[in-house]
C-alpha cells in the first residue's frame, strides 16, 4: 500500500491515533484511547453503528472536533489542536453540503480561491477534478438541479481540488439508491486508484466497507474492536460482537474443553457434542465460548466425507429467496441456524426434516462474553 | 383544494374571515374616490382627497419622518439581529438559553409596558428629552427580536452544513461569514428588514410616549385627524400607503423570489 501510486500533484501521508479518547464529560466517552495507524494510500474504513464513536473519530481527524485526551499524527506533523481549515485533510460530508448558492463551477473552486491560488491553476485544478469524476459539463449548473450521484461526485471534487494528504468520506453514499450506490462504490474505488491518497471511509454498511477497503475498524461504543482486512475480519473476528456485525452468522454456545495446541480447542456444545475447532488464541479449559458458523459452510446435500465432517437432521422452518441466493433456516438439535443455497439447490425443499452437513474447522471459537 | 372543497363548514369559515379582513379595506378604497364625505352613500368619482392629501404640507412632513424613522429601525434591527443571532453562538448553551428567554421576552411584553417603563428612565436622565432618536432605539430593540427569530431559523438549518463544509476546505472565519452565511441568510435577513419596516411604519404607542411633541408620523397624523371627524382623506392617505408598501412587497419578491420570501418568512430549511 505503501508504494506511490499518485502522478505527482496528489500525495499521501499516513495517518497515526495515538491513545486518542474523546470525552463530551461526565465520563461519557463518545470514542475511547483508540490506537490507530492508517497506512498512506491506503483505502481505510470504520464500521460501526450509529453511536460507535466512527463520526467522532472522523471529525477527529478532520479538526471540526478535538481530542480530551491522546495525539493525531499527519505524517510526522501533530496535528491534534490544528483547525480544519488548516489541516491538509478534507471532508465529503454525508449530505454533500454543496453550497446551493454557488455553481458546480464555484463550489469546486471554493477551496483554492481561498488559499491564493493563481486563477490559471484555480481553473486547471477545477478543470481536471471534474474531468476526473466526469461532470465537466455541469460546472454552471447550480447543485440542486442535480442528483445526488452528481451532487457526491461534486462533493468529492471539492475536497480533492484541495490536493488532500488524506480524504475523510462520512457515509458519503448513505442516501443513494442501492444500484447507484454500487456504482459510486466503482467510482470511488477508481478515483482512490487514481489520486493515491489515503481514504478514511466512515459507514454502518458491512458490505460497502469489505467490497471497497484494504482495511476495515469495527468499532463499537467508543472502542476499537479490531481492525483487520476483510477477509481476516470475516473468517476470524475477535469476538462475538464482530462476528454479529460482519454478516450473518450462527453462534452456537459452548465451553472449551481442552487446548489441542493454541488457536485449536475441543469444545464442548450442548447441541452437538464436543467439536474440534480452531478460535482465537488465549481461551482456556473450562471458558464460556461461542462458535461462529457462516450459513454458507452449512450443507443440506453432498459435503463428501471428512474426518471432522458434523452431521445432523435439521427441520426447515423458513425459507426466503432473494434471487441469487435462498435462505434456509432450520431446528437442529433445538438450535435455530440458517444456511444459503445457491443456484438451484433449493428445488424440492420445503418445511420437512433434512441432513444438514459441516465441517468443525470451518467454526471459529470467540469468548462467549 | 379537493379536502377544502368537501368541508364545506371550513370553507365557508373561512371565507367569512377573509370578508372581515378586506371589506373594510375595500371600504376604505372605495372611499377615497367617493365625493360623497360622509362615505355612507356613493356621491360619484372623485380624486379630491388625493389632491387635497398630495397638496398637503403635513401629510408630506409626516410621510417624511415616518420614513426617515422606519429607515433608521430597519437598518438598526437587521444589525442587531444578525450580529446578535452570529455571536450568540460563541456562548455556552446556559447564556444562549437566557438571551432567547429576553428574545422572546421582546416578542411578548406588551408594547406598551416597555415603552412606559423606557419613557421614566428618560425622564430620570439629566438632559434626557423625548424625540425621535429614542423612537427609533426602542422600536430597533423590540423589532430587531422579529428579526432574530426569522435569520436564527434559518441559521439552524444551514449552521452546521455548509459552514463546516466551508471550514473544512480551509477558509477563514470571515470568508464562511462572507462567502457561505450571508449569502444563505439573505432573504431571511431581507424579510426581517421588511417586517422591521412595515412594523416601524404602522407603529403608534412608541410614537406617543417617546416621541415627544415633535414627532408626528403618518399614524399619528391620521390618528389626530379622526379624533376631530372623520375626513375622506384618510382614505386617500390609507390608499397611498397601502400602494406604497405593495411597491416595498414587490420589490423585495423580485430581488429575492416569491418563494424564498414565503419561505423566509415561514422559516423553513428551502
Amino acid at each position: 500500500m505503501s508504494e506511490e501510486k499518485s502522478t505527482g500533484s496528489f500525495l499521501g501521508a499516513d495517518i497515526t491515533l495515538d491513545h486518542v479518547s474523546k470525552d463530551y464529560g461526565r465520563g461519557v466517552y463518545a470514542v475511547n484511547d483508540m490506537d490507530l495507524k492508517i497506512e498512506q494510500g491506503e483505502f481505510f474504513s470504520l464500521l460501526g453503528s450509529s453511536g460507535s464513536g466512527k463520526s467522532t473519530t472522523l471529525k477527529m481527524l478532520s479538526g471540526l472536533e478535538f481530542p480530551t485526551k491522546g495525539h493525531v499524527y499527519l505524517g510526522d506533523e501533530d496535528i491534534t489542536q490544528v483547525p480544519a481549515n488548516r489541516r491538509d485533510i478534507h471532508t465529503v460530508f454525508q449530505n454533500y453540503a454543496l453550497c446551493p448558492h454557488m455553481t458546480v463551477w464555484d463550489n469546486v473552486a471554493y477551496g483554492p480561491r481561498g488559499k491564493k491560488v493563481p486563477k490559471a491553476e484555480v481553473d486547471a485544478r477545477v478543470n481536471e477534478l471534474l474531468e476526473l469524476v466526469e461532470m465537466s459539463e455541469y460546472k454552471n449548473v447550480k447543485p440542486d438541479a442535480l442528483s445526488g450521484g452528481q451532487q457526491q461526485r461534486i462533493a468529492l471534487a471539492r475536497a480533492l481540488v484541495m490536493r488532500p494528504k488524506a480524504l475523510l468520506l462520512d457515509e458519503p453514499l448513505g442516501a443513494l439508491d442501492l444500484k447507484l450506490r454500487h456504482h459510486m462504490q466503482d467510482v470511488l474505488r477508481h478515483i482512490h486508484n487514481e489520486v493515491g491518497i489515503t481514504f478514511v471511509y466512515v459507514t454502518h454498511d458491512q458490505e460497502e466497507a469489505f467490497s471497497m477497503s484494504d482495511r476495515v475498524a469495527v468499532m463499537d461504543k467508543g472502542v476499537l474492536q479490531q481492525v483487520a482486512i476483510p477477509e481476516e475480519l470475516y473468517a476470524h473476528p475477535v469476538s462475538r460482537f464482530v462476528a454479529d456485525f460482519v454478516g450473518s452468522a450462527n453462534i452456537i454456545d459452548g465451553t472449551v474443553a481442552a487446548m489441542r495446541e493454541p488457536g485449536l480447542y475441543e469444545v464442548a456444545f450442548p447441541a452437538f457434542g464436543t467439536l474440534v475447532c480452531p478460535g482465537v488464541r488465549g481461551l482456556a479449559e473450562g471458558d464460556a465460548v461461542c462458535a461462529v458458523l457462516r450459513p454458507q459452510d452449512i450443507w443440506l446435500h453432498g459435503l463428501a466425507d471428512a474426518e471432522d465432517k458434523v452431521r445432523r437432521k435439521g427441520i426447515v422452518v423458513d425459507r426466503s429467496f432473494s434471487g441469487s441466493f435462498t435462505r434456509i433456516t432450520f431446528d437442529a438439535e433445538g438450535t435455530r441456524m440458517t444456511c444459503l443455497l445457491t443456484g438451484n439447490g433449493n428445488t424440492g425443499i420445503g418445511l420437512t426434516e433434512v441432513d444438514v452437513a459441516w465441517l468443525s474447522r470451518d467454526m471459529w471459537v470467540v469468548p462467549a462474553e | 383544494m379537493q379536502a377544502i372543497k368537501k368541508h364545506w363548514v371550513s370553507a365557508l369559515i373561512g371565507l367569512f374571515v377573509l370578508a372581515f379582513l378586506y371589506l373594510p379595506i375595500v371600504h376604505v378604497i372605495v372611499n377615497a374616490f367617493n365625493a360623497n364625505k360622509h362615505m355612507r352613500v356613493w356621491g360619484g368619482f372623485t380624486l379630491k382627497w388625493f389632491q387635497k392629501t398630495l397638496t398637503s404640507a403635513d401629510f408630506y412632513d409626516a410621510f417624511r419622518q415616518s420614513l426617515t424613522i422606519a429607515l433608521c429601525v430597519t437598518l438598526l434591527s437587521v444589525i442587531v439581529a444578525v450580529t446578535a443571532v452570529i455571536g450568540i453562538r460563541s456562548f455556552s448553551t446556559k447564556v444562549r438559553n437566557v438571551e432567547s428567554t429576553f428574545m422572546y421576552i421582546r416578542l411578548t411584553l406588551p408594547e406598551v409596558i416597555l415603552v412606559v417603563g423606557i419613557m421614566i428612565v428618560i425622564s430620570m436622565i439629566p438632559g434626557a428629552s423625548l424625540g425621535p432618536v429614542w423612537v427609533v432605539l426602542v422600536q430597533s430593540l423590540i423589532y430587531s427580536a422579529y428579526d432574530m427569530v426569522i435569520v436564527q431559523a434559518r441559521l439552524s438549518t444551514i449552521a452546521d452544513r455548509y459552514e463546516n463544509a466551508a471550514y473544512d476546505l480551509g477558509a477563514t472565519t470571515w470568508r464562511v461569514l462572507k462567502t457561505v452565511i450571508f449569502p444563505l441568510l439573505a432573504p431571511s435577513i431581507f424579510v426581517g428588514a421588511l417586517l422591521a419596516f412595515t412594523f416601524s411604519l404602522d407603529a403608534v404607542v412608541s410614537v406617543v410616549f417617546l416621541g415627544g411633541p415633535t414627532t408626528e408620523t403618518l399614524p399619528i397624523m391620521i390618528m389626530s385627524m379622526i379624533k376631530r371627524h372623520v375626513t375622506p382623506e384618510v382614505n386617500a392617505i390609507g390608499v397611498i400607503v397601502m400602494i406604497f408598501n405593495m411597491v416595498i412587497l414587490g420589490i423585495t419578491a423580485s430581488v429575492i423570489g416569491v418563494r424564498s420570501t414565503v419561505s423566509a418568512v415561514a422559516g423553513e430549511a428551502e
